[in-house]
């Protein structure tokens, strides 16, 4: 008896300590909003907050938004929208300005992030401070642009993939003069590009290829292809600069390269359909998503093995990590279910994982939110890269600069150095055309023409067109109308798989069709520019969506159209898509093509 | 066997078979397959989250439901400039191999075009009979169409002069 009193003494002994403890442990990591002297002038914040959604974001996620054209703008860890910036029509990938040294996220400065625009076939710089377009690099046509995601590592030239036409492209961003690689043999689609860190190469998967070319900077010249798995993604160099991680997206692993010897070190399985890589600022992990098991998948790039594996939800195509390594956010595809509907584009969503091994919460989804567009590749910032303008400071910090840790930064070059003197572009998105929605079409897919106009029944299914390569003449008016004839989605058995048709460049902002299940889309314009124009699918369907394309050919009287045939130098000026006023902030970059000549470029 | 017996065999037989078709044993709804497509567009035309919900229980589950989530951004930008006009209805005189009764209804679709005037598709929709609520359910997903064979169409196609 006595003993048992003891034992009931020690237990409850036992339990205070642990409850005190605990009770202790929640106050002890609170998070306290760090009060400046900004903040004080902001009516809202009015005294210190004990929160874990704090006021201040610590982090700025940056998304390109895909069919919506523009990027948006998200705070980390709240996840609460900031904004979007307008650029144009399919937005896809982008680098930060600064330098390629460590992850994804590279070592920005905090003046420029520079997007790739898919359906207009261009790169749009935007001016992170004052969150404005501010300059369109219209690349040289046929090019056919998908990822932008590389710079050199002193920041200055920014390397692209011509993916609907086999490309390769070096930019100079002081002015937007291009070196332009064709990469045979055809098909070619050179696809998500990464370079090393010490400005000897250039990565870039190539679907069709299975394998990861390899250029050297400078000179810009392919030098090799390393075969990996089946159709090859997402292409990352670690921040230490001694391998390149592979998604094979259909081979359900992903290449480890290794960087010194140009050869696949290990295959790791990694889960089915993997895409994009995120390895975080020591290059000890990478997160992968895979969008067939619907997970992000940690391997281990000391251990080089599988280490851990995190549901999402669903369908995960790209995705970004913190600065600190502290948060993962999966770009989810498909949200089916989640959300209430607000209007024909469907709310594709991002989910935010903590990946910190210390944290309670590891390994676990603490938030997900519905976001605008079908967006691409997100990157991330520390928030105190964007200097705060609401100071009364703002034309100070643009004509003086501002420190940045050990960095100055300067706005001296490029524009002029005035808050007043930078431009503010908003590209129209549609111009000259219509878009809508018909009972669904039966017709029997080819062209027909009935009157004056060129019908073109096109049907798209999981992975494809018929027909796949179109021709209308030069000045046809031509109306598509698009059928999704897929009976459940291809491999992944979605049953609300969305395609589309986006003719790029010229005919980007003229196309866009959504060809959603049970209606038909329909397209009118005129086919006044002539010219080969790849189509693809703007609408995430599945695995092999990328390898969905098409093309058009405009032909000119007489003549075939082809890549070298066509009304390019007129379709470069990009002139539907902005008003007079904002064309001088075009850098047309067809006149400069190929002024830098291979081995006379400045040393990088 | 004389010829009497064979001729009573071959009644039989006849009997026997036409009591094995299914037909005989279904009766169609009172309201047709082509009241029921006019009155789904005229639903989607009208616009609007209720009518939107209404034309989603006209469609068939049979192959599967769609969310009204997904149902709604698919056809809320149906044009209500729209017209349709039935061309031919087919009622079916058997059940497909599924078991299913299948009616065809085939339109003609006009569409206010940019280029000045309409222009003009046809589409055809197949809905299954819900012997159950005795009402003909839209396919609208089109899943028992036969399209399959457009995969194999030449790739190249291009305007005749």
């Amino acid at each position: 008896m006595r003993n048992l009193s003891s034992q009931r003494y020690l237990n409850v002994f036992v339990a205070l300590a642990v409850s005190a403890l605990f009770s202790n442990a929640p106050a002890a990591n609170a998070k306290k909003t760090e009060l400046t002297q900004f903040d004080k002038r902001d009516w809202h914040v009015t005294s210190q907050q004990d929160s874990d959604a704090p006021l201040r974001d610590y982090a700025i996620l940056y998304d390109a938004g895909g069919v919506d054209g523009a990027l948006g703008v998200i705070g980390i860890p709240s996840m609460r929208t900031y904004r979007h910036i307008k650029c144009g029509v399919d937005l896809h990938n982008f680098p930060f300005s600064g330098s390629n040294a460590g992850n994804n996220n590279g070592t920005p400065d905090g003046k420029y992030l520079y997007v790739s625009d898919k359906g207009a076939d261009t790169i749009v710089e935007v001016n992170l401070q004052t969150g404005w377009a501010e300059r369109i690099f219209a690349l040289p046509k046929p090019f056919g642009v998908h990822h932008s995601a590389a710079l050199a590592p002193n920041g200055k030239y920014l390397f692209a993939t011509g993916e609907l036409t086999g490309k390769m492209l070096k930019l100079r961003l002081k002015d937007g003069a291009t070196t332009v690689l064709d990469i045979p043999p055809a098909p070619s689609a050179p696809d998500y590009p990464d370079t090393s860190k010490d400005g000897r190469y250039v990565f870039a998967g190539n679907y069709y290829h299975s394998a990861v070319m390899v250029f050297s900077q400078d000179p810009f010249k392919l030098i090799k292809e390393i075969p990996v798995g089946k159709n090859p993604h997402g292409t990352n160099v670690s921040p230490d600069g001694r391998l390149v991680a592979v998604c094979d997206k259909l081979s359900a692993t992903l290449s480890i390269i290794d960087i010194d010897k140009l050869k696949v070190h290990k295959v790791i399985p990694v889960g089915a359909g993997p895409l994009h890589n995120q390895i975080d600022t020591l290059g000890k992990y990478d997160y992968i998503s895979c969008f067939v098991s619907d997970s992000t998948s940690k391997v281990d790039l000391t251990r080089m093995q599988l280490v851990d594996e995190f549901p999402v939800h669903y369908r995960v195509g790209h995705n970004s990590i913190a600065p600190d390594n502290a948060y993962y956010v999966s770009q989810n595809k498909f949200s089916t279910g989640l959300f209430t509907p607000t209007g024909i584009v469907f709310a594709v969503n991002f989910e935010l994982q903590d990946i910190d091994e210390t944290s309670a919460t590891y390994g676990k989804t603490v938030k997900i939110i519905p976001v605008d567009g079908e967006p691409h590749e997100g990157r991330q910032i520390f928030a105190s890269y964007i200097q705060r303008w609401n100071t009364g400071k703002g034309e100070e910090l643009f004509s003086k600069g501002y420190e940045l840790g050990d960095v100055k930064v300067s706005f001296a070059e490029g524009h002029g150095t005035g808050l007043h003197e930078r431009p503010q572009l908003e590209p129209t998105h549609v111009t000259d055309s219509s878009r809508g929605w018909v009972p669904r079409d039966d017709g029997k897919p080819g062209i027909t023409k009935e009157g004056d106009v060129h019908v073109v029944r096109i049907k798209a299914f999981s992975y494809g067109y018929v027909p796949r390569f179109v021709h209308v003449p030069k000045g046809a008016k031509v109306r598509i109308i698009l059928t999704n004839i897929d009976k459940a989605a291809g491999l992944t058995k979605n049953p609300d798989v969305t395609m589309g048709l986006a003719v790029y460049g010229y005919y980007g902002p003229r196309t866009m069709l959504i060809g959603v299940r049970g209606m038909s889309a329909v397209g009118e314009f005129v086919a006044d520019k002539a010219g080969e124009y790849e189509f693809y699918c703007q609408h995430f369907c599945g695995p092999l969506h990328l390898e969905m394309r098409g093309t058009l050919f405009v032909d000119p009287p007489g003549q075939m159209a082809s890549l070298a045939v066509g009304d390019y130098d007129d379709v470069s000026k990009q002139e539907t898509i902005l008003v007079e006023q904002e064309r001088k902030w075009i850098v047309g970059t067809n006149k400069l093509m190929n002024k830098l000549n291979e081995g006379k470029e400045p040393t990088i | 066997m004389n010829l009497h017996t064979v001729a009573l065999a071959l009644i039989v037989a006849a009997l026997l078979v036409a009591g094995c078709d299914k037909k005989g044993s279904v009766s169609f709804p009172d309201t047709p397959p082509d009241k029921v497509v006019m009155t789904f567009f005229g639903l989607l035309a009208e616009g609007g989250k209720l009518t939107n919900k209404e034309a989603l229980t006209m469609i068939s589950e049979r192959n599967g439901s769609i969310s009204p989530d997904n149902f709604r951004r698919w056809t809320e930008n149906y044009s209500k400039d729209t017209k349709i006009e039935i061309t031919k209805t087919t009622l079916p005189a058997s059940p497909d191999d599924h078991g299913d009764w299948i009616a065809r209804v085939e339109m003609q679709v006009k569409t206010p075009s940019i280029f000045g005037g309409e222009y003009a598709t046809t589409s055809a929709m197949h809905l299954i009979l819900d012997e159950k609520l005795k009402q003909w359910k839209i396919d609208f997903l089109a899943e028992t169409l036969e399209e399959d064979s457009y995969r194999t169409l030449p790739a190249e196609a291009r305007a005749q002069p």
